[in-house]
């Protein structure tokens, strides 16, 4: 693939600008172009871009890869595009970040230690492979054997960020008390990859792409449990351009209302609160689960569900996409607290995530400032010093949520915790 | 080339912030093309600068002045017809930050915004009040109100159309104007809400004007109720005379909220997911499933009683134009329920086919049929050839609809070309001149917007010069949007 076989999308946009805005009731939905302002920071301002690359008008060169980076990879500008003139703006922007990483643009500086650890570990946490399951009673003991039909895929977030291990145990306690034969590939697992795709790296996402797929083959599973929903995304739509995955592969939420429907997990508790629900972008526009957690929701007795304006396919990132947690913390922490006030606009207490770590942390950052994140990424960032310099300076960082308001104005509720809770 | 170094770059980066402007080409190329635009010549300019509130383009224009830099306004950004193009360089003033919804005001019905709020915005929050816009009959939702009007749009349907009672606008010298009663010192906060100040309504010398006579910052919009039942009643017609006679009948009986009609093509275009539009198969069986000619009258009434009476009056007057009752379902029922109900993302589905410019008639009703014939005549003369999603050559795509109230039809052409095959580009732009040139000979602008320097040759001597006299009183310095509507000036 490169530019000019995209050449036909590009040359069709027609600059009505359903890429900026939610099509029910035309609130923003490019976080970029929202913040930076120009066209060049909105799709449309990039397809021209691409256009002008084409035609020799413009050159590949830190200014295009500032604008091209800039972006948090939410896939609304896609989505909303889709809708109204049947293109697919975001094939071309990672056409762009390979094309940057290609001549030497990319990936920005702030990240090249977690590609670096990604080459050099098979994740991007700096860490061995081998640290893979401590959160677990008994490692050895969950390691997936021949036979077993479910593969929990837990991935690097859930592994090696403590604030997102929570989320791996409640996937766990989930699948025991529903009784699946469940096991995790331990130490043989590796990145899928999402960290390096989303910046261009494609080389390196091939490989893991194929080493993943190679050793999960292998062992004959029927379904592969993801709580991370990059992974699940990556493993649903992404490998098979390297190698074809067997088994089906389905996010927690996806299976869990499975077991709920099935009657092998019951709702046995009471959860009296209103509740209003965030769409990660990797779970909802780029896969399209949008109702199965709402659906397990509305089973849990008590629960009041309000939704946000904007919702599903209009539904306003997180901010934390595209890396920005990382190159832009500032910036994301902006956006995650514009989706916080339209949380708290509903009336909600709490805002649920359905287990994305990515969605978590950079909510986490906008309620409570770095210091979650800095324990997450702190190796990676000290190896960053672009990053560093921000994070460095950032002790009394507070997000403009947190400058506005009181955390308790909302909680932000992981949705895999939440049902480990009434189950 | 503009750069940061310029005058002009620092000066107006004290006024709105230097994340506000740029001189780079990778920001500016993006307000330099659009959708027909690509086909024709390519402009640059030397800067982009966004401006926060009225008072920073005030001080924006005052600088140009001093700076003899030329300014072209740009409002949401939804421009399909090269009506932004810097065509002299200088700096795009990009209006967007400014996007406020001022004020819904029940009691007069109306609507204060500013350019950065485009129809969808205004439509879902006059709803919230049980009111509504009468937008573009469907237009996109991305369009904005003040955008359309300065490029010479407005609502088509069978309620007059001239729905803003007042605005106010940078003029190019620095000084700001209101018009209508905002134009009495002090009463623009308190009774900005009739049309006249003295003597001309002051506000259509800024309608079309595509930004020459200075910069619209704020606008009091006509607002319409939204009634108990708003029914869009579907017709189908066999052909033009049938569906001209149709809405000639239907129009007059003053009932209506909005009319509008499509051909086959432009139905099918707008009604297909787009899913649907590139299945070459599904696509032609669904342009076989629709009527020749879709007409859509909507009724806006209090009460079951009242609809009734509409929907027989209705039935009567299109039944003696050979029109039928029709109703659709799924998907197709679902798009036109969208774009019947006013801007949306189906409106945008009628730029997926490929570029187009939106070719206007504008002429009484018995005209019509007359003028489609004339525009297939000279698309036959330059061997321009259509396809749809479906393979099959087909002619140009139509809407149709009652302007103003009902003296004149618009009829749209959409006249499209592949942006990759230069062929095609060069049909498309030999038939634009002489369509304009065709066109005029009946009498028929094309809505204000664009194209007045083909059109011109064509103007009375004492018309054009007194647009001329006027530009050059307000704008000695000829700072708004040079070469935009006269070649000289």
């Amino acid at each position: 693939m490169a530019l000019e076989d995209l050449k036909s999308q590009i040359y069709h946009c027609s600059k009505c600008g359903a890429c900026r805005v939610a099509y029910r009731q035309s609130l923003p939905t490019c976080p970029a172009g929202e913040k930076f302002g120009f066209e060049s920071f909105f799709s449309i301002g990039k397809n021209a871009i691409a256009r002008a690359i084409l035609e020799g008008d413009l050159e590949w060169n830190e200014k295009t890869a500032e604008r091209v980076y800039n972006c948090t990879l939410c896939g609304a500008c896609d989505a909303h595009c889709y809708a109204a003139m049947g293109l697919h703006p975001l094939e071309t922007y990672m056409e762009m970040r390979r094309e940057l990483v290609k001549r030497g643009f990319g990936p920005p500086p702030q990240v090249k230690p977690l590609v670096d650890s990604t080459k050099d570990n098979d994740n991007p946490f700096m860490t061995s492979n081998k640290n893979r399951g401590k959160w677990l009673k008994n490692k050895e003991a969950k390691k997936i054997k021949p036979g077993q039909e479910v593969l929990f895929f837990v991935g690097c977030s859930l592994e090696f960020d403590p604030n997102a291990t929570p989320i791996a145990k409640a996937t766990a306690s989930i699948l025991d008390k529903a009784g699946v034969d469940w096991g995790v590939l331990g130490d043989d697992e590796s990145c899928c990859g999402f960290p390096v795709y989303e910046l261009g790296c494609e080389d390196e996402f091939a490989r893991l792409a194929r080493k993943n797929v190679e050793i999960i083959n292998k062992l004959g599973v029927k379904t592969i449990i993801a709580s991370c929903t990059a992974c699940q995304m990556v493993m649903k739509k992404l490998w098979s351009k390297y190698a074809k995955l067997e088994p089906e592969v389905l996010h927690i939420s996806e299976f869990s209302l499975r077991l709920l429907k099935e009657g092998k997990l019951k709702i046995k508790k009471e959860y009296n609160k209103t509740i209003t629900i965030h769409d990660p972008c990797m779970l909802g526009r780029y896969t399209g689960v949008y109702e199965e957690p709402r659906e397990i929701l509305k089973m849990i007795p008590g629960v009041k569900l309000v939704e946000m304006e904007r919702n599903r396919e209009e539904s306003w990132c997180c901010g934390a996409g595209g890396s920005q947690v990382l190159c832009n913390p500032e910036w994301a922490s902006e956006t995650a607290s514009s989706r916080l006030e339209e949380a708290v606009g509903t009336g909600a207490k709490e805002i649920i995530v359905p287990s994305c770590p990515t969605c978590m942390m950079n909510f986490d950052m906008a309620l409570h400032g770095y210091a979650n994140m800095a324990k997450a990424y702190g190796k990676v960032l000290e190896k960053a010093p672009v990053a560093m310099k921000f994070f460095g300076a950032a002790q009394k960082f507070a997000s403009p949520f947190m400058k506005m308001r009181k955390t308790a104005d909302i909680e932000v509720v992981d949705s895999t915790i939440l049902l480990d809770k009434v189950t | 080339m503009g750069s940061s170094k310029d005058e002009f770059y620092k000066e107006a980066a004290k006024i709105v912030g230097e994340q506000y402007v740029s001189a780079e080409r990778e920001d500016i190329i993006p307000y330099c093309r659009d959708e027909v635009s690509q086909a024709l010549k390519a402009y640059d300019s030397d800067y982009v600068v966004v401006p926060g509130t009225a008072e920073e383009v005030q001080a924006i224009v005052k600088l140009a002045n001093k700076t003899k830099t030329p300014l072209y306004p740009y409002s949401f950004g939804t421009n399909l017809s090269g009506a932004t193009s810097p065509r002299k360089g200088g700096a795009v003033v990009v209006l967007r930050r400014l996007n406020r919804i001022i004020k819904i005001d029940e009691e007069t019905r109306t609507a204060t915004i500013e350019p950065g709020v485009n129809w969808g915005k205004l439509i879902f929050e006059a709803k919230k009040v049980g009111l509504e816009p009468l937008p573009l009959g469907g237009g996109p939702h991305t369009g904005g109100p003040i955008g359309n009007f300065n490029l010479g749009g407005g609502s088509t349907g069978a309620i007059d159309m001239n729905d803003v009672v007042s605005l106010e606008a940078v003029l190019p010298n620095g000084e700001i104007i209101r018009t209508g009663s905002a134009a009495f010192q002090g009463m623009e906060k308190i009774n900005p809400y009739f049309r006249i100040a003295w003597g001309p309504n002051m506000n259509e010398l800024f309608r079309g004007s595509m930004g020459i006579f200075g910069i619209v910052t704020k606008m009091i919009r006509r607002l319409v109720a939204v009634r108990a039942i708003e029914e869009p009643i579907q017709i189908a017609f066999p052909d033009i005379e049938s569906v001209v006679g149709g809405m000639k009948d239907v129009t007059q009986l003053g009932i209506c909220k909005q009319i509008v009609a499509t051909n086959r093509y432009q139905t099918a275009a707008i009604a297909a997911t787009s899913d649907v539009f590139h299945n070459q198969a599904e696509f032609a069986k669904l342009e076989d499933s629709l009527p020749e000619f879709l007409m859509m009258a909507k009724i806006s009434c209090h009460n079951e009683k009242q609809a009734q009476v509409y929907r027989e009056l209705i039935s009567e007057a299109i039944t003696r134009n050979n029109g039928k009752l029709i109703t659709f379902e799924g998907y197709v029922k679902d798009s036109l329920n969208q774009l019947w109900g006013g801007s949306s993302v189906v409106a945008i589905h009628y730029l997926r086919h490929e570029p187009h410019l939106m070719a206007f008639v504008y002429v009484p009703p018995h005209m019509i049929p007359g003028a489609q014939k004339l525009a297939h005549e000279l698309l036959a003369k330059v061997g321009y050839k259509m396809t749809s999603s479906s393979g099959r050559t087909i002619p140009p795509r139509i809407w149709l609809a009652p302007w103003e109230r009902t003296e004149c039809f618009m009829m749209e052409y959409d006249i499209e070309f592949n942006p990759e095959d230069q062929d095609s580009i060069n049909k498309f732009r030999q038939f634009m001149p002489m369509y304009f040139q065709e066109t005029m000979k009946y009498g028929s602008a094309q809505a204000s917007a664009g194209f007045f320097r083909q059109m011109e040759p064509g103007l009375l001597p004492s018309y054009s010069k007194l647009l001329r006299d006027i530009k050059k009183s307000i704008d000695p310095n000829d700072i708004m949007a040079p070469s935009q509507v006269f070649k000289d000036l």
